[in-house]
């Protein structure tokens, strides 16, 4: 089983996710599926993250969350965050299948990010939509 | 489910190690990635547990290179054997494109190679994928032991046990020497690959 | 006897300790900050908690939560001619972010961020002259200017950007219309083609109060 996106949608993505995240400071954003596939990467041209095992573990790591979140009697966390000294990591669920990983540093607000997040998501989620 | 992405020509690939405790998944990925990394440049990820148990998965990613035009990624993952993991088994199996099941030849786990095949089918179950649909290979593991005199299960009886109605290719091994190993893994990418190419057309 | 193979333990333990940890050069000395501005106990408390959690999420009830707390503040500090404008420029800051949200100036939060720890200095440092305390707020008025002048570059750019796109579409449009009136839908094609014209029309008037807006802004 396989499924992809087409160009446009490809293209879609990217202008939204450079737009709103990217633009602001961001210094690098994932779309993954739940299985750790990458959708879109992008990033500020000055990170060499190895996104890869980023997004396997992402993807590990959100369904551990999920699962806890529901063992604690929870649907599901609303702020799913990693603080450290430089970076900080922030996932945001897109739909059922999606994730997105946005890493940024400390010169960003968590707050406004949040904001930012959420209104690339439901970009996305417009984008996601018009498959097929 | 492999992701395909037409706009940076690139083919997603994953492949997932399963199999009873202490059956040799995490050491079929540390043969490859020892004997193999100068060419492959790659890191492997694990997540282990005291004792070197693995306690989520281990990750290897690897770039194939240009096939037909796209540039293949092939991601190998284990999966934690231990019955009590079963919840991150099931995480780990998430859009699966490959399996290889790695059965321990030891004669005293022969019940845990009939359990864990069952629990791949079941887990499998609730992606509604079939076991008999997805492409497979068995890999009957630790053959060196019977070198040192331990009991094994012959090669009839694990076929028996194991692959009498799944047909899948099957192999002798013993990762802890490398025996089988890169062949175990060429044999699944081959199959991922055909299957997908059939998908797509 | 027994003391002095304690002695030896200890020190060949500490010396092993320090091969593996040791850091050498780095002073363990701590730098304490001065501590008279600790707003724990302080007419900030809730503000500094408040600023806190916008850092957090940015919300409409966080956010109406600190015009609140700016309210009560002003009154408590209506005598304090440096306060009192510190106040009025978190305010200002909070309302935009609040209307905003997403579209806010990115650079908004951080300026509330600034805002807020001069008005701390401020308020809880003991000993500032009414001097020092003016520089504290002419600097945080200056960033609040920059801050403007930020946000209406963004929105002229903005403007501009929205303009070219439009322009873009109504082009494509009319080159369309142009290849496909003789073909197709030629019962329709005038009314479309006077709907574009129209459309054509409107948007060259609002560029052009957008220009004038522009203008006006320039020279107030």
């Amino acid at each position: 089983m396989s499924y992809t996106f087409d160009h446009k949608q490809l293209d879609a993505l990217e202008e939204v996710l450079q737009q709103g995240l990217i633009d602001l400071g961001v210094h690098c954003v994932v779309l993954i599926d739940m299985s750790g596939n990458i959708i879109v990467n992008l990033d500020n041209g000055r990170m060499k993250h190895d996104v890869y095992s980023l997004a396997a573990l992402a993807a590990g790591n959100f369904g551990a969350v999920s699962t806890m979140a529901k063992i604690i009697g929870e649907d599901e966390f609303s702020l799913l965050f990693h603080k450290g000294k430089k970076e900080n990591i922030h996932f945001s669920k897109v739909m059922k299948d999606f994730l997105l990983v946005t890493i940024f540093g400390k010169d960003v607000s968590l707050g406004f990010l949040r904001l930012k997040v959420t209104e690339a998501v439901e970009e996305i989620k417009k984008i996601l939509q018009s498959q097929q | 489910m492999a992701f395909i992405n037409v706009k940076r020509k690139e083919v997603q690939v994953k492949i997932v190690y399963y199999g009873p405790g202490r059956g040799g998944k995490t050491t079929n990925l540390e043969y490859i990635y020892n004997k193999f990394n100068d060419r492959i440049q790659t890191e492997m990820v694990a997540i282990k547990t005291h004792g070197d148990r693995t306690l989520f998965f281990d990750f290897m990613p690897f770039d194939m290179g240009q096939i037909k035009g796209y540039d293949v990624k092939i991601q190998l993952y284990t999966v934690p054997g231990q019955v009590k993991y079963d919840a991150t088994r099931r995480l780990v199996l998430r859009g699966v494109d490959g399996i290889v099941f790695v059965a321990d030849s030891l004669a005293v786990r022969r019940e845990k190679n009939i359990h864990s095949l069952k629990n791949l089918q079941d887990n499998l179950a609730t992606y509604s994928k079939s076991i008999h649909k997805i492409p497979l290979v068995m890999q009957y593991n630790k053959r060196d032991l019977s070198k040192q005199g331990i009991p094994v299960l012959s090669q009839d009886t694990l076929e028996k046990d194991l692959n009498s109605r799944l047909k899948a290719p099957s192999f002798l091994a013993s990762a802890l020497e490398g025996k089988n190993v890169a062949a175990t893994m060429k044999k699944i990418i081959v199959m991922v690959m055909v299957s997908l190419q059939k998908e797509l057309q | 006897m027994v003391d002095s193979n304690e002695n030896l333990l200890a020190s060949e333990v500490e010396k092993r300790l320090e091969d593996l940890f040791g850091e050498s050069g780095e002073s363990t000395d701590f730098v304490e900050e001065p501590n008279d501005a600790e707003p724990e106990d302080s007419p900030l408390k809730e503000l500094k908690a408040t600023i806190l959690s916008i850092d957090w999420e940015i919300s409409d009830e966080i956010m109406d939560r600190l015009a609140s707390q700016i309210a009560s503040l002003k009154d408590e500090f209506r005598a304090d001619s440096i306060m009192v404008p510190f106040l009025l420029l978190l305010d200002s800051i909070g309302r935009y972010i609040k209307v905003k949200k997403a579209h806010a100036h990115p650079d908004a939060v951080k300026v509330l961020n600034s805002v807020y720890s001069g008005l701390e200095k401020v308020a809880l440092s003991k000993g500032l002259t009414n001097q020092e305390r003016k520089r504290v707020l002419s600097a945080e008025v200056q960033r609040f200017k920059q801050l403007k002048e930020k946000i209406a570059s963004t929105r002229v750019e903005q403007e501009r950007k929205k303009g070219a796109k439009r322009f873009k579409e109504l082009k494509q449009k009319i080159v369309m219309s142009k290849t496909t009136s003789d073909a197709v839908d030629t019962e329709n094609a005038p009314e479309d083609l006077n709907q574009l014209l129209d459309q054509l029309k409107a948007f060259i008037r609002s560029e052009i109060k957008a220009l004038r807006d522009e203008l006006i802004g320039q020279r107030s």
